[in-house]
């Protein structure tokens, strides 16, 4: 391979990772928290009790739904599942229910003995997730072109990266500590080729998760009507009106065991349109816990009977393939030792990404004239690197405290928690470019490490959830958010120390050089 | 099942690693003879290969490649950790 073509690839690697590498970084960091999103919902809700019968959560759902909204157009079921806080009801108003309501007077929280309960109000873990491709703050579709074109970039960055790697297997196992920027180039290397299969696979079926969006040239030239798009891909049993004549409703349960048994696996979503009525209709739908494809078929059920009335036609090659590709991005089907390896591949990316941003800062220091003086980009990409990889996770923490610390009855309080996540990045960027960066590096380490490590101790000491409680209950979905928190904590302190007693190695000058020979 | 798989892929790249000279001679003391470097390869692959049965038992026939896959993956980082933080150097420098 010529030096010339190697050459142009790794300007590319370069200058595609660092210009998009901080929104890239946030993304990674966001998503690979979302792959505990279910736990960390648990967690961010410790009032609530564990789920020990999904069952009962749903007939209480029902008998909810019932006295509440029994003349809805539609009522919408989560089924909840033992990884759930609770099981979630909305409904859709009928005509005799006044018009215009807002989302949260139809909406309910039932728990896990089948009540409904007042649980402090959060996003929790779906905050993460949302937030991996919605942002905060913008338009949701500017939001995805933003993480679309982002992730565009990535791809191109590992690519090119593969290229310009000239001795991928050769120091496939080297990593060389305590010499500057060859440790970092080392470490860099080893985040991006061990879990290389994992980056690739994420950024690839990432995009594919925004094809529609970003490529729609296929879909606008067979479907004028992108309801039409939408119906050959998630195909539904045909609308039934209303028709008057009241009829109870058949017990759902019966139908969640007859589904499941069909399926051969468990159902999240239950859809009851024109509950109480004579042409009433329940549509289950498959979980994507057990299931590669996140295109989950669906069962319709004649809502009085109980007789099975339409199923999903098998999915084509295409619609197959686009929701393995989704699934697989998403790992909603990983059992929990597959979910860990997923979490540590999201590590391991965000690892790459933070790597890949300060070794443009190492390489360069070494060539600055002055410097004690450098010019305004590398001020600008070193202090936006604090900004980022030490501020952003440090915010993130900061929305784990805000969800523990605000008041339990405040209005808006899910949006304050979030507020409250980015007025403390922003204070963490403002003191980024404020300090002299190895300061700013050690005080954000160590912030974030001390915010880590008090969690779980406050847990313990203000909630009935706390890790000597949930150890004992043998509940390991909460006991292993503790534990990962004390772990992150350790690890942020280590990294704080390490930078606090870095000596920097002396500069390498043409000068220098001449002297020594 | 899960640890076995885990244990054989870590297996496999310690495996890939002796049969390099630069870790051969780091963690053995010693150079690489052609035959051994032949057979270490070898028995990588053997092992790459035993991984994906454990995989494909432990999570079955559809989740089985990504989990064989994810634990290739573990494995090459366990297998790094070893390697530059555990054992130490017997190359004396060379």
């Amino acid at each position: 391979m010529s030096k010339g073509f190697r050459q142009s690839q790794s300007t590319l690697h370069t200058w595609s990772g660092l210009l998009v590498g901080w929104v890239l970084f946030v993304v990674f960091v966001a998503g690979t928290a979302a792959y505990w999103r279910e736990a960390l919902n648990r967690w961010a809700q410790p009032e609530l009790p564990r789920i020990e019968d999904p069952a009962r959560v749903l007939r209480g759902e029902q008998a909810f739904l019932a006295r509440r909204a029994p003349d809805a157009m539609t009522w919408f079921i989560t089924v909840p599942s033992e990884r759930s806080t609770s099981g979630t009801v909305f409904w859709v108003p009928g005509a005799t229910e006044r018009a215009g309501k807002a989302r949260g007077e139809t909406l309910a929280t039932i728990d896990g003995n089948g009540q409904p309960v007042v649980a402090r109000e959060t996003r929790g873990g779906d905050f993460f997730y949302r937030f991996h491709f919605d942002l905060q703050y913008l338009p949701v579709i500017w939001s995805r072109w933003i993480v679309g074109v982002c992730a565009m970039f990535m791809l191109v960055a590992i690519l090119s990266g593969i290229v310009t790697h000239k001795k991928i297997f050769r120091d496939f196992f080297t990593f060389r500590g305590g010499r500057g920027q060859r440790s970092w180039l080392d470490g860099h290397n080893a985040a991006a080729v061990l879990g290389l299969p994992f980056h690739l696979m994420i950024t690839y079926t990432g995009l594919v998760t925004l094809m529609t969006m970003l490529m729609p040239w296929a879909a606008v030239a067979n479907y004028r009507d992108p309801s039409a798009l939408f119906t050959a891909l998630f195909p539904q049993a045909a609308p039934v009106a209303r028709s008057g004549r009241p009829a109870p409703l058949v017990d759902l349960t019966a139908l969640l065991k007859d589904a499941e048994r069909r399926f051969g696996a468990p159902v999240e979503y239950i859809q009851v349109a024109s509950p109480g009525d004579a042409v009433a209709r329940v549509t289950l739908s498959r979980s994507g816990h057990g299931t590669l494809s996140s295109y989950t078929p669906s069962l319709s059920y004649d809502g009085v009977s109980g007789r099975l009335l339409w199923a999903s036609p098998p999915a084509g090659a295409a619609v197959l393939t686009a929701g393995s590709m989704i699934g697989l991005h998403a790992g909603r089907f990983a059992d929990a030792p597959l979910r860990w390896l997923y979490f540590l591949c999201g590590v391991g990316g965000s690892v790459m990404v933070a790597s890949g941003l300060v070794l443009w800062t190492v390489k360069r220091r070494e060539k600055l004239a002055d410097p004690a003086r450098p010019h305004f980009g590398f001020r600008l990409v070193e202090r936006l690197n604090i900004g980022f990889v030490a501020g952003f996770p440090t915010a993130m923490v900061g929305f784990l405290w805000a969800n523990r610390l605000l008041p339990l009855a405040m209005a808006g309080r899910a949006q304050a928690e979030i507020d409250a996540m980015f007025v403390f990045w922003g204070v963490l960027i403002l003191h980024a470019f404020a300090r002299a960066p190895r300061r700013a590096w050690v005080e954000q380490l160590g912030l974030a490490a001390a915010l880590l490590l008090a969690l779980p101790v406050y847990d313990a000491l203000a909630t009935r959830k706390g890790l000597p409680a949930t150890i004992a209950a043998g509940d390991w979905t909460l006991a292993g958010v503790d534990l990962t928190l004390l772990a992150f904590g350790l690890g942020f302190g280590w990294a704080a120390r390490a930078v606090h007693r870095h000596i920097p190695a002396k500069r390498h000058t043409r000068a220098r050089a001449m002297v020594l020979a | 099942m899960i640890a076995a798989t885990f244990a054989v892929a870590l297996a496999s790249f310690l495996l890939f690693a002796l049969a390099t000279d630069r870790q051969h001679r780091a963690r053995l003391g010693q150079a690489l003879p052609a035959r051994r470097r032949t057979l270490l390869r070898g028995g990588a692959w053997a092992c790459v290969a035993i991984d994906f049965g454990l995989a494909r038992l432990a999570w079955g026939g559809v989740f089985g490649p990504v989990g064989w896959m994810a634990m290739l993956m573990a494995g090459a980082a366990a297998s790094f950790i070893v390697l530059n933080f555990l054992l130490p150097d017997r190359s004396g420098g060379r």
